[in-house]
């Protein structure tokens, strides 16, 4: 009983690092529109950042969000007009094609300005853990969840209590008809991604706590946060949020009660189930053509 | 316009599979019939991925499972059972369509990108799951034992595998012309070019679809079989790596998607270049084949959509000063 | 229409040309060929081994060269995934024309690698991998320096019976719960499952679990768990890098605490980082594998003078220490042997020369930089290990401190090692402790 107790809290901290990397992509997309499959290699890029901030600074790297977030936000607004801006209204394929090349670009210059090997951060507070009862929690996912909490909360804040945040609303559920009443669609967008992409250097950052880094761990977290956006249903953050935890809980379960080497199947089962019963996905409304 | 044959290939494309034919008999030096072999079969699975994902504009970027089901099928038949390769093509084919269907029937009512995901998740679960069977069973490689003989697909002399992918090219370059000068053709390139457009002219756009994804899930099953007879080895790892998924993408749009000639084109240029990287500048440089193919993606997708075989020959167009 | 023929022809010339040229190389004397992962996931270590057999390269360059003062030249392969390692033998052989390669250190790799030197009768000289199978493949021209899954395995599972359950006071060794845990990969099935549980099972230990897991897999925890439930007195794990630092780290966070923690084969058990990442957590643990350098205090001098200067070029060359039972020693050993027992008594490169005088060698433990290891062949005939250096060694160490003890086989032992561990956390060890169990005089092992 214990253990499932376990089990359960351990899948619930790592669905919020899920989440908080999903959560970029849940933005970008969900209220945007634009498919980016290149989104595990930024969270690849801002472990990177979280490293070399550590290794350079020897602060934590939760301090180096500080430098990590206005970086990553100004390279998302570059990535934009540089790139995205073309593709908005571009074909599917486009934007698909596009972004997989983008991929490759971030992957393999990662290979080529960082080298193929696992760099990780040793924390002071790395091999701390918390007993609570007969429960283990280690300090590292502390730390993350508390992180993740305060960003949800401040993204809750900026999206429903500021003009941006309403704007962006606007834009993502009717973009001609915002910009009929005067809403400057090109800003709004560049912001949104700037948005999208400090979110993944929330996740980067904390992530690097725990994980070591390799230019080409992108591919997986790739797979992964699309089938928790697509689980939890595109266009509703919460959902994002839900869905990741669910993810990360069945994988417990399915490695636990089953075999560890079936928990990719089962995402790969999960999808198809989801697009045959529920495209919306759990929380997702459905479809308009923009 | 040019006089048509029954399979409206067109002479250049005729001349250039003529010449692709000629090309194993120049030299016998094993490397130089290896490479071919490669650009051959690299060009046979990039025109199987091209029917659906470039006439079809339905993305796979999972191909590497039809591929790694055929690779597998025919491996462990023939190793384990001793069933000759060419049943275990033909049945990996089938299988192969089958899983296309699964897939398609998933997906193909819904976005486009949808069907995208789930090729990807598609090829990693199956990675997984032959993993799972194969780690219980004897081992996860698989070895195949070389007997030489036509009816074990396994032959003395490089140049039969050469010429087996040349084979296999020719054919899947003859189903494409045929495909696309016909009525399937027709609804396929509609549906790719506006599927609500193609709906409302009474067009079946999931039927097609499925129909052609299953051709291109059948073809890839096969030359993964040919593959894996050609490697002598197989494992998960190698089977379901998404470096081939990717491959066939790449070779496909530097070429040309969604013409005949493109994937073609971009194996032939692509699979030499990246050994050419690979092996004689090699080192710290190697990551910058996949890098600028990233570039390359970026730079045509946003350029010069129709790839290299549009772009050259609109280059040359504007060159000679027509418009 | 003309104006699409044009580039179609330009693109397959060029590439027709690209590979004429690239046939047209010439020849050098004494061209070795060196096929190893030397970009992508394995390329770390891939290097490594690299720089072992460079080195050995150098000494016996610097030496004068072999036979009639020929130097030897390397002539590197980059077997970066399954299809590169495939092409990089077939360009090695074909259009390089070595006539020998050293690699490939992966048993995937080796599959598809060692069928291509088979074809055309080239020697291969195999550095380390370890599948079954592959000695199976009856190859002529293919040599195994390293030990095979099985008997590797079986090892490990005779040092349980022998030395772990005296250890821990158990009647008998049947008393004994074993978790294993091994990456699902071919390298993992091998050693793990298809040697070490085998074996276990035949003499009539406990398994309590058998679990391989996906390389990809991030959190451990629900891997832990189920260990944990069955309670078992020794973990047995076998991990590549990454996955074994999670592991670890998962186990440490859940509080997996077994009486023994034995790494079979793990390369994360002796790497720097390991250290920085666990500190003292590492100590206690019994590091199992197929060993080069670290301690040669009973070697032949020969043997351990080469060795030495070996520590000292890679030194000189990368100012670093080599670590206790780094790759770049076994590419060293495995190459020294190669140059100084082989070659020079095969006069040539002849494949058939080769093999006559591998029949006919028989060299004890001492002769070779790898503990317990001496070198003679099985002959081709053997259908189980055709090709099996059957004087291969494992040994078990003990790790404290950032040193490393052999405690097994008994014959080569440096140290009396501790069982049952301490947990997680409780593992600091002073080293005048640690002193105090040496089995042999302090100053003879080298540090």
């Amino acid at each position: 009983m214990e253990t499932i107790f376990q089990l359960i809290t351990t899948g619930f901290l790592t669905g919020i690092v899920y989440a908080l990397m999903a959560l970029g992509l849940s933005i970008i997309f969900g209220l945007m529109g634009l498919i980016n499959f290149a989104h595990g290699d930024f969270v690849m890029l801002a472990m990177y950042g979280g490293f070399f901030f550590c290794h350079f600074s020897g602060l934590d790297p939760y301090f180096g969000l500080l430098v990590v977030v206005p970086l990553f936000f100004v390279l998302g607004a570059g990535i934009y007009r540089g790139l995205f801006r073309h593709l908005l209204d571009a074909p599917e394929e486009s934007q698909i094609i596009a972004t997989f090349g983008l991929s490759f670009v971030l992957q393999y210059g990662a290979m080529l300005f960082f080298s193929t090997e696992y760099r990780s951060v040793v924390t002071k507070y790395a091999d701390q853990i918390l007993s609570l009862g007969f429960l283990t929690v280690d300090f590292p996912h502390i730390f993350s969840t508390l992180i993740a909490g305060i960003l949800l909360a401040l993204i809750f804040v900026f999206l429903y209590f500021t003009n941006t945040g309403r704007a962006i609303r606007a834009v993502s559920e009717q973009r001609r008809g915002a910009s009929l009443i005067g809403i400057h669609v090109q800003k709004i967008y560049t912001i949104a991604i700037g948005l999208g992409l400090s979110c993944v250097a929330f996740s980067g950052t904390a992530l690097i706590t725990f994980e070591s880094v390799h230019p080409t761990i992108g591919t997986h977290f790739n797979l992964l946060c699309w089938v928790i956006v697509v689980l939890g249903g595109v266009g509703s953050l919460w959902g994002t949020v839900i869905g990741a935890i669910i993810i990360a809980e069945m994988e417990m379960i399915i490695g636990f009660f089953f075999a560890p080497v079936l928990t990719t199947f089962a995402y790969f089962v999960i999808f198809l189930a989801i697009l045959m019963i529920r495209p919306a996905g759990l929380f997702g409304y459905v479809e308009r053509r923009a | 316009m040019a006089k048509r044959n029954y399979f409206s290939l067109g002479l250049p494309l005729f001349a250039l599979l003529t010449l692709m034919g000629i090309l194993p008999i120049l030299s016998s030096h094993h490397f130089y019939l290896h490479m071919l072999t490669l650009v051959y079969i690299f060009a046979f699975f990039s025109q199987a991925w091209n029917l659906i994902s470039g006439f079809g504009k339905q993305f796979s970027l999972g191909h590497v499972a039809f591929f790694g089901l055929g690779a597998y099928v025919t491996g462990i038949l023939y190793a384990d059972y001793g069933i000759s390769p060419w049943v275990g093509l033909l049945l990996g084919g089938v299988l192969g369509a089958l899983l296309s269907l699964v897939i398609g029937i998933a997906t193909f009512r819904l976005r486009a990108f949808f069907f995208t995901l789930s090729t990807i998740a598609c090829a990693e679960a199956l990675r997984v799951l032959i993993t799972y069977w194969r780690l219980a069973s004897t081992g996860l490689g698989t070895t195949i034992p070389s007997k030489p003989g036509l009816w074990n697909l396994s032959f003395e002399t490089e140049i039969g595998y050469t010429y087996f992918a040349y084979f296999l090219l020719v054919i899947i370059v003859f189903v494409t012309a045929r495909m696309i000068h016909t009525r399937i053709g027709f609804y396929l390139l509609a549906t790719g070019g506006d599927e609500e457009a193609a709906m409302s002219l009474g067009i079946n756009t999931f039927r097609i679809k499925l129909l052609v994804f299953g051709i291109s899930g059948f073809f890839t099953a096969v030359g993964g079989g040919f593959y894996c007879m050609y490697t002598r080895y197989v494992e998960p790892s190698i089977a379901f790596n998404i470096d081939f998924s990717v491959q066939f993408a790449v070779f496909t749009i530097v070429g040309g998607i969604g013409t005949i000639a493109g994937p073609i084109i971009g194996s032939a240029l692509l699979v030499p270049l990246s050994t050419f990287f690979r092996s004689w500048i090699g080192g710290l440089f190697t990551p910058i084949g996949y890098f600028t193919y990233g570039i390359l993606l970026i730079v045509i997708i946003m350029f010069m959509p129709g790839g290299l075989m549009k772009g050259i020959a609109s280059l040359s167009k504007s060159l000679r000063g027509r418009a | 229409m003309k104006k699409i023929v044009k580039p179609i022809i330009i693109a397959l010339l060029f590439s027709f040309l690209f590979t004429s040229f690239a046939i047209a190389q010439k020849n050098e004397p004494v061209k070795i060929g060196v096929i190893l992962p030397l970009t992508g996931p394995q390329a770390p270590i891939g290097r490594e081994v690299l720089r072992g057999i460079e080195i050995a390269a150098d000494m016996v360059n610097d030496m004068g060269g072999i036979w009639e003062k020929r130097k030897i030249i390397l002539v590197t392969g980059d077997a970066s995934t399954t299809e590169a390692a495939r092409t990089e033998a077939e360009r090695l052989c074909t259009v390089e024309k070595v006539k020998l390669m050293i690699g490939v250190y992966s048993s995937t790799l080796a599959f598809v690698v060692h069928p291509i030197a088979n074809k055309y009768k080239v020697t291969f000289w195999e550095t380390n991998a370890i599948a079954d199978r592959l000695r199976q493949l009856n190859h002529k021209y293919t040599y195994f320096f390293g030990p095979m899954a099985s008997s590797w395995g079986e090892l490990a599972a005779q040092c349980v019976v022998e030395m772990l359950a005296p250890k821990l006071g158990a009647k008998q060794a049947k008393d004994l719960k074993i978790a294993v845990v091994y990456q699902g990969t071919e390298w993992g099935k091998s050693l793990s499952h298809d040697g070490f549980i085998k074996r276990a099972k035949e003499l009539g230990l406990n398994v309590v679990i058998d679990a391989p897991y996906d390389p990809n897999m991030v959190d451990f925890t629900s891997l832990i768990l189920k260990i944990k439930q069955t309670n078992p007195d020794i973990v047995h794990t076998q991990n590549y890098l990454d996955d074994g630092y999670r592991l670890f780290r998962d186990a440490r966070n859940n509080r997996l605490n077994p009486k023994i923690w034995i790494a079979d084969g793990c390369p994360w058990a002796y790497v720097a980082e390991a250290f920085e990442k666990f500190g003292t957590d590492m100590n206690y643990v019994l590091d199992f594998n197929q060993v080069a350098g670290g301690n040669i205090w009973n070697l032949s001098p020969t043997t351990q003078s080469q060795y030495r200067e070996f520590l000292e070029r890679y030194k000189k060359k990368y100012q670093q220490n080599v670590m206790a039972s780094s790759d770049v020693a076994i590419g060293f050993t495995s190459a020294i042997a190669l140059f100084e027992y082989v070659l020079p008594a095969a006069g040539s490169l002849d494949p058939e020369k080769i093999l006559e005088v591998a029949d006919g060698i028989a060299l004890p433990y001492t002769a070779t930089a790898r503990p317990g290891t001496g070198i003679k062949f099985a002959p081709p005939t053997d259908k189980q290990r055709a090709g099996q250096n059957i004087r291969a060694g494992v040994v078990a160490r003990q790790i404290f401190n950032r040193g490393y003890y052999i405690a097994w086989p008994k014959e080569i032992a440096e140290i009396e090692p501790i069982f049952p561990i301490p947990p997680f956390g409780q593992r600091a060890i002073k080293e005048d402790e640690v002193e105090k169990r040496f089995a042999i005089p302090k100053d003879l092992l080298l540090r």
